[in-house]
């Protein structure tokens, strides 16, 4: 089986969950189709639209005491507020759920339990030395 | 808050008018909006977007909130509070990740085989037991001065 084409750069790179593709090799930046351009544009209109209300509010002869960041406040109560009317028990869930909270438990009573008969169990046969006597 | 129930995140969007609402409430175009996968872990129709650091925003660009390279009313990432400047950094490393990982690998167990050759097969220069002049320390280690002591000799001609 013949190899294939050399990898590109980009595919050289190999992008992962820590670490991104530099610009310079994304072709997404290169030359821009006039649908990117629209795109872009869209989303151009979008912030400059939202940095008018902040300007505005910030200007004002009259500022409010705090201006309130809507994002800030969406961002904080879907963390906190909106988890638990989404969620819903499925196998994925249930299974990660039993694994950190039941986990953990059974895990160190059985490490305690099974330390401790072991000690006991050389006490009984006199073999244990005490680590802390006062002897 | 303040805020009204149609403003604040809400359950995940299932049809094409939620995911328009939706899309629009976090200020998004609705080509943009995907939200996290209905798997029931509490996203709700929060947006998914892309999982890169504050590092890699524009430092020069005029942000709302430098510090934070956060425009006003710009939704946030999921993981806000972990992408930010002083923790976690998602930006493009000179050498690949893989590259580091593999060379950073290689010399820690280097590193750990050869220290526990040495832990297992210790090597050093021969020794003997230690000796101790003016007769092995007779009057230091209490002899009587009177009598003659011991003749201690550590070497045979």
């Amino acid at each position: 089986m013949a190899a294939g084409p050399p990898p590109t750069a980009a595919e050289a790179y190999r992008p992962n969950r820590y670490v991104s593709l530099p610009a310079e090799l994304d072709p997404n930046t290169y030359d821009a189709s006039p649908e990117k351009r629209r795109t872009e544009a869209e989303r151009l209109a979008i912030r400059a639209r939202l940095k008018r209300q902040y300007q505005l509010q910030l200007n004002n002869p009259n500022p409010p005491a705090i201006i309130e960041d809507p994002a800030l406040v969406r961002w904080a109560y879907a963390r906190t507020q909106n988890v638990y009317p989404t969620f819903r028990p499925t196998p994925k869930t249930s299974f990660l759920g039993a694994l950190f909270a039941i986990g953990p438990i059974l895990f160190w009573a059985a490490v305690f339990k099974v330390d401790r008969d072991r000690k006991e169990k050389l006490i009984q046969e006199g073999k244990y030395k005490r680590p802390f006597s006062v002897f | 808050s303040e805020m009204s129930k149609d403003l604040m995140p809400g359950p995940y969007p299932r049809t094409p008018e939620e995911r328009a609402a939706a899309a629009k409430k976090y200020n998004m175009r609705v080509e943009d909006y995907e939200p996290y996968a209905d798997d029931g872990f509490g996203y709700g129709d929060y947006p998914k977007l892309p999982d890169k650091s504050l590092h890699e925003r524009d430092p020069w660009y005029q942000w709302d909130q430098p510090d934070l390279r956060h425009n006003w009313g710009e939704p946030m990432h999921w993981d806000f509070d972990m992408y930010i400047r002083n923790r976690v950094d998602t930006s493009p490393t000179p050498v690949p990740w893989h590259t580091m990982r593999k060379h950073f690998l290689v010399f820690l167990s280097t590193m750990l085989i050869m220290f526990g050759l040495g832990e297992i097969y210790p090597s050093y220069r021969p020794v003997g037991p230690k000796q101790y002049p003016f007769n092995d320390l007779y009057l230091e280690r209490g002899g009587d001065p009177n009598k003659e002591p011991p003749v201690v000799t550590h070497y045979e001609i």
